[in-house]
């Protein structure tokens, strides 16, 4: 054989599945989700807040890239970023399908759907999304607003309009009475938990 | 292969280091050892005393390199010892004479044989001195595994890479148990095919742990043997082996664990403080975390297994108190005997601090709103943690957020020792927190250190805790067989498997 650096390739190698890794979570939606590696078994057992027992197996996910020699003679580690990134796109695309169909799978179930019926997104849309959510706050009282995922054009829209719907009195009095509620709620669901005889 | 790397480790070792494979092949010959000197002292002129299956007794001299006349004649007082002094056994008929073997891992030269041979025949002494060479060692050692041992090149690099490990660092636990479960013990054919296995397996892991023997790092040690106890624990559960042969090794394996753990106690005792190597580098997180190694080890000795008071030492543990560290859940079992030491020693006030800290560290770097780094699962290794710490390979801490493995136990050692008031205060908190653990596909597998299969379970303590519910719980009768059978050892189980922690576990050790 000719010469190797096997060492040497297996930290740049280490480097670009790092990359990878990186890449294939950036998304907002697949990185707002935690992940855990799992380091042993076949399974997993666990209970959601509501005290209800999921168990689940693994899904396999992958993806394919090619790169040619010429390529990799002429570029080093640096070809592969391209091919990488667009394989990390397929991977990101894959998870985050799978947390979508876990989502709508979840909802389905519980009947927490808000059913726009075709209309655009508007302040009301938004205020019964969040009368269907529970919200947690902080020691102060302050709300864990939770996070809303929609397309680039759709954001682009809500931004445009963002302005126009803060000015809503109206709109603003409704939002500030269902926190009032929810702080309520969330009152009641913490002083549950405590230590009783 | 290996067997020529046997013979390499066996030439160059010193006395100590074959002792433990000598036992294992008068094991398997059926031998019932009687004693072992620890710390390699000689206990009138005996290194090993053993009962043949015809109920001989056996006694060992060990002696490293090639015997010489002038290192014989050196040695003669240790030699006269030996075979005019009776074995001092409870299990031994003193009046009758036992036979003496002088072992050596060189040659013994001629003029020595001639000297022996004449002692034997002219002297009258309570036992006639025989002799076991290099040669005849290398037989034996190779006799017993030959048969068995890994013939494929795969199994003896493996073997290689660990037996080439420099010794000064802490043993790659994972690859030892992998080269051992895959390589060595033979889950097929005959009982006494497996029954070598077992033996093989401790023949390789002491010439494995030959660099490792040379630098006496004894907490590397205590690992690895305690490894191999627990891998061939399940190994034996799963295949329902029941032998006297296999009673001999566990128990020599029990002997060795136990060794380095007074060793590392005695060196603790000697020493100043605990830097270790080049003072360059040491120091800040690698001097506390050896520190906590080394006082839960010593604790988990003077818990479980020597719990005579000696006040230099209660001394220098409490003095080191202050070096705890706790980066990681993996560091769980040696507070845990840290703990469990002070209730021991009256000291239950500094005990039930230590408790409550533990559980509010948890609680404050692993709630999930909380903005501190959270700590490490305990599949963390303290060498894993301390490289993050120190950004050399960062972990991602954000996956152990809203979640702990140890939580759960501590619950209930907060419960057992009556600590209402402070569970009631951050219940709050506890019962947002998932608590895992792993649950092994089949009860022997809970032994091994990494499983294909099983369940890693996690759920949410209730919102609402009845105390009195709490109470009863964590004093409930343990259930698992496996666990029951094995509790006396659990102690190293724990401190080397802090993966595998559970309630029931705990509770086992706790009670």
């Amino acid at each position: 054989m000719f010469p190797d650096f096997p060492k040497i390739k297996l930290e740049i190698q280490k480097n670009v599945e790092e990359h990878l890794r990186k890449q294939s979570v950036s998304d907002p939606l697949v990185g707002s989700v935690t992940q855990i590696f799992i380091h042993e078994g076949d399974k997993l057992i666990y209970h959601t807040v509501n005290g209800e027992k999921k168990e689940t197996t693994f899904n396999k996910i992958q993806s394919e890239f090619n790169i040619k020699d010429e390529e990799i003679i002429a570029e080093g580690a640096k070809a592969l970023i391209p091919v990488i990134n667009e394989a990390a796109g397929d991977l990101q695309n894959q998870i985050g399908n799978n947390i979508l169909a876990k989502l709508e799978e979840a909802t389905k179930e519980t009947g927490n759907i808000v059913d726009g019926e075709g209309k655009e997104i508007s302040p009301d849309l938004i205020y019964k999304a969040l009368e269907k959510m529970q919200i947690d706050f902080d020691e102060e009282g302050n709300p864990y607003m939770p996070t809303m995922f929609v397309s680039p054009k759709m954001a682009k829209k809500m931004s445009n309009k963002l302005p126009e719907w803060e000015k809503d009195v109206l709109h603003k009095k409704k939002i500030d009475d269902l926190i009032l509620k929810k702080k309520e709620e969330w009152n009641d669901r913490e002083s549950n938990r405590k230590l009783v005889d | 292969m290996i067997e020529r790397a046997i013979e390499n480790w066996l030439i160059n070792t010193n006395e100590r280091s074959y002792q433990i494979p000598l036992c294992q092949v008068l094991i398997s010959r059926g031998f019932e050892i009687l004693y072992i000197s620890p710390h390699g002292q000689l206990e009138f002129g005996k290194d090993i005393i053993a009962k043949s299956p015809s109920g001989e007794v056996h006694a060992y001299q060990l002696k490293g390199g090639k015997q010489t006349l002038t290192k014989f004649r050196k040695d003669m007082g240790e030699m006269y010892q030996l075979i005019d002094t009776p074995c001092d056994h409870p299990n031994v008929d003193k009046k009758k004479p036992h036979k003496s073997f002088l072992v050596a891992n060189g040659d013994i030269a001629d003029d020595v044989f001639q000297t022996i041979n004449k002692i034997n025949s002219t002297e009258t002494h309570f036992s006639k001195l025989e002799t076991i060479n290099k040669d005849q060692l290398l037989k034996m050692f190779l006799d017993k595994k030959g048969a068995f041992l890994p013939q494929s090149f795969e199994s003896f690099s493996k073997f290689l890479e660990l037996f080439r490990e420099d010794g000064t660092s802490n043993f790659p636990k994972k690859k030892f148990f992998d080269f051992i479960q895959n390589n060595i013990l033979v889950p097929e054919g005959q009982n006494s095919k497996k029954l070598n296995s077992i033996f093989s397996s401790v023949i390789l892991t002491n010439t494995i742990l030959n660099n490792f023997e040379s630098k006496d790092n004894c907490y590397a040690k205590f690992e690895t043997w305690t490894i191999l106890y627990f891998t061939l624990m399940g190994f034996i559960e799963k295949e329902k082996l029941s032998d006297k042969k296999i009673d001999g090794t566990m128990e020599l394996i029990r002997k060795e664990i136990l060794e380095n753990m007074n060793k590392i106690t005695d060196e603790f005792l000697k020493k100043d403080n605990l830097i270790e190597g080049t003072p360059l580098g040491d120091g800040d997180l690698i001097y506390k975390a050896r520190a906590t190694m080394i006082l839960g080890i010593i604790c988990c000795n003077k818990t479980y297994f020597n719990p005579d008071f000696d006040e230099k030492l209660h001394e220098k543990i409490i003095n080191n108190l202050k070096h705890l560290w706790f980066g990681g859940e993996c560091f769980f079992p040696h507070l845990f005997f840290v703990i469990k030491y002070l209730e021991k020693n009256n000291l239950a006030g500094n005990s039930k601090t230590m408790i409550k800290v533990i559980i509010k560290t948890i609680l404050k770097h692993n709630g999930f709103r909380n903005m501190e780094q959270a700590l490490p699962s305990p599949y963390y290794d303290i060498d894993t943690i301390i490289k993050s710490n120190y950004s050399i390979n960062t972990i991602d801490l954000m996956q152990f957020k809203s979640n702990s493995f140890i939580l759960g136990p501590l619950v209930e050692i907060a419960a057992r020792r009556g600590l209402r008031g402070f569970l009631e205060e951050n219940w709050r908190k506890i019962s947002h927190m998932q608590v895992s653990k792993f649950i092994s596909d089949q009860d022997h597998e809970l032994f091994y250190f990494w499983n294909k299969k099983g369940i890693n379970y996690s759920n949410f303590l209730k919102q609402t805790q009845s105390w009195k519910e709490l109470q009863t719980n964590s004093k409930a009768k343990p259930s698992s067989k496996l666990l029951i059978k094995n509790k006396k050892f659990l102690p190293y189980f724990f401190m080397v498997y802090p993966h595998r922690i559970s309630e029931e576990l705990v509770n086992i050790l706790d009670i």
